[in-house]
């Protein structure tokens, strides 16, 4: 994990009125220990604090679906939370399913069914069907559109992003390489 | 978007968060999953001085089964109740209508006490908690508890009707009867969003298949969710298939609304009212489906 970065942490922590609590979390398999502001928002803590910038931030209010992650082991948005509410929970984002070389397998079948264009979206997307396919949920499922009506698109239409779901929900459950 | 500054505690317990909620300024608040009041913070459209996470109050997880009621503590998410199968054998009605309620990923944080506690004006749990005679266990200062019916909460306008500097740790729902069906209709404009409106009805019917009791709540179509109950006593002793006594009972149901239909950017108050004759109709339909199965009385289709 790396650091935060001392400017940031100045802009985030210098104001000493700012009231702040320990924070110990999991995340991507590695143990934090931190202590934040009160008001700081998970998705910052995430992206500002530890560098872990896949996930996106757009709408700011749970409904776009672009900072997506993974929280004990279920998608959750980082936007509508406070880091300091994840106490004790184990936090999976994006850079926790990389492959080590290239894409993996779901990113992969995203790229050849076209799933992204801009690719703002994405990192939202495929921590959602890194949990679909935790659950086995069966790729025709009616949770399939429940789950996929967490997320919006602006650019690639939900056409092939269904598609790719789809397919990565068909794919044996061991295909999706997993941080472990 | 980001929080203006405030203070935050993670509570013990339950009483200590009610000690320290009754110490603190008005603007001091209970979080809970933070679903709706996060993004409300982050926007500013409310302020808060101090939020109380009550997450990790012991016995707040529970869910607890006793003769004729099933007891959701405040801290149980809605992601969790939604597969309880303690709680889909006994009030399967509570995790449809957590169905409708945002989306996975939001149901994975938020909570059913939250939504009670929040009353939005779309909300589904609060119709949901009128349908089944719900009562909340209120906590207040100085270890004060008392159960208050959500028909009484909610007979306010808008927003609820509660002990002030209170924390409702939980609430009871009445298991349905044998027999009895039930029924959730919601019109809204995409999956995820708000009701319009909704509605939650069960019904009991006798063995000739008249009804013998209905219950019938309304959500959305006015800023607090009620209970109908001149069209639950219009269908007393009905034959549960007549269409059209059904669709008289949907429309008295939307036409006794306490307070004002609702309009906003999403739909005019002449829509809703509209809708909500619908959607009682067809949550009306479902429930004597559901009895139908279960008792094996036969009546003709609508």
């Amino acid at each position: 994990m790396t650091g935060p970065d001392s400017a940031r942490e100045k802009t985030v922590r210098g104001d000493s009125s700012e009231s702040q609590t320990a924070l110990s979390v999991t995340v991507n398999g590695k143990e934090v220990r931190t202590l934040v502001a009160d008001r700081l928002l998970l998705s910052d803590f995430l992206r500002e604090h530890l560098g872990l910038t896949a996930l996106k931030v757009a709408c700011g209010e749970g409904a776009c679906g672009a900072c997506t992650i993974v929280i004990d082991g279920e998608p959750a948005r980082s936007c509508t939370l406070l880091a300091v509410q994840t106490e004790g929970a184990e936090i999976l984002t994006l850079e926790g399913l990389n492959a080590p070389e290239g894409l993996n397998h779901v990113q992969q079948i995203f790229q050849q069914q076209h799933a992204l264009q801009c690719g703002y979206c994405t990192p939202g997307w495929l921590m959602t069907v890194y949990s679909m396919i935790q659950r086995s949920i069966h790729p025709d499922s009616p949770e399939v559109g429940q789950y996929l009506s967490g997320h919006l698109c602006r650019c690639t239409g939900y056409r092939n992003i269904w598609a790719a779901v789809r397919q990565a929900l068909g794919a044996a459950k061991d295909e999706y390489p997993s941080r472990k | 978007m980001k929080p203006a500054r405030f203070g935050y505690v993670r509570a013990e317990t339950a009483d200590h968060a009610v000690e320290v909620l009754g110490g603190a300024d008005a603007a001091a608040r209970i979080l809970a999953g933070g679903q709706s009041l996060i993004p409300a913070l982050s926007a500013r459209t409310i302020n808060a001085s101090l939020l109380l996470d009550i997450m990790r109050c012991p016995g707040l997880d529970e869910v607890s089964q006793t003769p004729g009621e099933i007891t959701i503590g405040a801290a149980c998410r809605q992601s969790r109740i939604e597969k309880s199968s303690v709680v889909l054998q006994a009030i399967p009605l509570l995790p449809e209508a957590l169905g409708w309620v945002a989306m996975p990923q939001v149901r994975s944080r938020g909570t059913v006490v939250g939504c009670l506690a929040q009353a939005n004006a779309g909300g589904e749990v609060p119709v949901v908690s009128l349908a089944l005679d719900a009562e909340l266990n209120v906590l207040s200062r100085g270890g004060v508890r008392q159960r208050i019916p959500a028909r009484e909460v909610y007979a306010v306008e808008a927003g609820t009707r509660l002990p002030s500097r209170s924390l409702i740790e939980s609430a009871s729902f009445r298991t349905l009867a044998a027999g009895e069906g039930w029924g959730f209709c919601e019109v809204q404009l995409r999956p995820g969003h708000f009701a319009l409106v909704c509605c939650a009805a069960t019904l009991e019917l006798e063995e000739s298949g008249r009804i013998r009791s209905a219950r019938i709540a309304l959500g959305g179509l006015t800023a607090s969710p009620y209970r109908a109950d001149r069209a639950e006593k219009s269908l007393a002793g009905e034959n549960a298939g007549d269409v059209s006594r059904v669709r008289d009972a949907a429309q008295i149901a939307s036409a006794e609304r306490p307070w004002p239909a609702r309009t906003d950017l999403h739909a005019t108050g002449a829509f809703r009212a509209k809708a909500a004759v619908t959607a009682v109709v067809r949550a009306l339909t479902e429930a004597r489906e559901r009895c139908s199965r279960q008792t094996g009385a036969t009546h003709d289709r609508a």
